[in-house]
């Protein structure tokens, strides 16, 4: 049996006993056997990590859907739940008949809107002498829009140094990767402590709003921007009157 | 739509986004419930949570689990259970001595037969995952099929997108010479 049949069965997981010992034994003594195990190795590990990335998006817009679903009704009593749910059934049946002739496309609003806010902390260096740590790691993964990797880095960082931008970024990749209701956490935070994007955080929470389509908070936040003259105000005067 | 208790493993392989929403709805509210115990934020709760189910999803994936010898949640809490274990341990956190550990102890006939393996990339990985998400559709699945889901050559033959056994080999082998290759002219660039 040639080494790469033996490579094969493997990682196919299919080695006999025998196969196994000269496959043990390649490993201790032939240098090239070990760099092409290695490598297949690691093929392996990127593929698995890759299916993860697919499926963790898709857990984050599962948990998302279920936020959504979960709004908060158990302080109410019967009668009043059911006052409530008639007078929501009224709104959403008036907001779809509104909606179906005048329409506000709010993903479409939001589109037009959102520009991921750039890496202004970092540079990122090639070459051979540039240090690779987890803060450039990180900011190499959210400039290549690979959001859930950032998201990785950026906890990471987070529980290293905590660095004063950590919440704005970890927010922008959240809203990168549609895990909505943690890119409102983490926006506003940066906004409750008064962190160094804080104006900035106020027009991203604003969209993060409108892409949940909650047009109420959505407003609020806008109306905010521009009374403060804050970060993106024309930007917010436009938008909101679309909104509306 | 089926209940959970009823999805099978084909089911899960299929791997159609309505099962898995539906198995990660049915599963979460139980898997929160139980982890209430151990003092973690929501958050980090849902976390544990989203890493347990794709561990499970892997151990379907790869085979590791050919049968179901107990329910899908008791797979995903055993799994999580595991997790939680590991997380505090890495967090270096001090557990009270009134705490029971065994509580925390997973169900380990069922976990040792699973593969958990939470380390992350190293950096050659990090390399490699780059030029792999550059590589073209047929190689990307065919690397996932070989590697991912540990399929045989024969296998792959009888999903009936190649025509010989040698095709595959062969395709498999140029898509692995192409990675190596942009790996080694990203280094020498550098």
């Amino acid at each position: 049996m040639n080494k790469d049949e033996l490579l094969y069965h493997y990682f196919s997981n299919s080695l006999t006993q025998a196969q196994e010992e000269l496959f043990q034994n390649l490993l201790k003594t032939d240098p090239e056997f070990k760099a092409q195990f290695d490598f297949e190795n690691n093929v392996k590990r990127v593929t698995k990590e890759k299916r993860h990335l697919d499926l963790k998006a898709k857990l984050g817009s599962f948990e998302s859907d279920i936020k959504k679903k979960n709004i908060p009704i158990a302080k109410f009593n019967f009668s009043l739940w059911k006052i409530a749910a008639s007078v929501a059934l009224l709104i959403i049946a008036g907001w779809f008949g509104y909606n179906s002739f005048f329409g506000v496309d709010y993903e479409n609003l939001y589109s037009e809107n959102y520009t991921k806010y750039p890496n202004t902390v970092v540079p990122i260096l090639k070459g051979p002498d540039a240090v690779i740590t987890t803060e450039i790691k990180a900011f190499q993964a959210y400039e290549s829009n690979d959001d859930l990797n950032a998201i990785l880095f950026f906890k990471e960082l987070k529980a290293q140094k905590n660095p004063k931008y950590i919440d704005f970024y970890l927010a922008q990749s959240y809203l990168g990767s549609n895990q909505i209701e943690k890119a409102i956490t983490h926006f506003s935070t940066v906004i409750e402590m008064n962190q160094e994007f804080s104006e900035k955080a106020k027009w991203y929470l604003a969209l993060t709003y409108l892409k949940n389509s909650d047009i109420l908070k959505a407003t609020e936040q806008l109306k905010e921007i521009i009374s403060e003259e804050a970060y993106k105000a024309q930007e917010a005067k436009e938008l909101l009157k679309a909104i509306n | 739509m089926h209940r959970a208790d009823n999805i099978t493993l084909e089911d899960l392989r299929e791997g159609s986004d309505e099962v898995l929403k539906q198995v990660y709805e049915e599963n979460r509210d139980k898997f929160i419930n139980f982890a209430k115990r151990y003092n973690l934020s929501h958050e980090d709760v849902v976390d544990v949570y989203q890493d347990a189910y794709i561990a499970f999803y892997d151990n379907i994936m790869n085979g590791k689990v050919q049968s179901f010898t107990s329910s899908i949640s008791t797979y995903i809490i055993s799994i999580g259970k595991y997790l939680i274990l590991d997380k505090l341990k890495k967090n270096n956190k001090t557990i009270n001595p009134d705490f029971d550990i065994s509580i925390l102890r997973p169900e380990e006939e069922l976990i040792d037969a699973l593969d958990l393996d939470t380390k992350k990339l190293t950096t050659e990985q990090e390399l490699l995952r780059k030029h792999f998400n550059a590589l073209g559709r047929k190689c990307k699945e065919l690397l996932d099929l070989f590697y991912y889901r540990g399929f045989t050559i024969k296998e792959i033959l009888e999903l009936g997108s190649y025509n010989s056994e040698n095709v595959i080999k062969s395709t498999k082998s140029r898509c692995l010479k192409t990675l190596k290759e942009h790996i080694k002219d990203s280094v020498s660039d550098e």
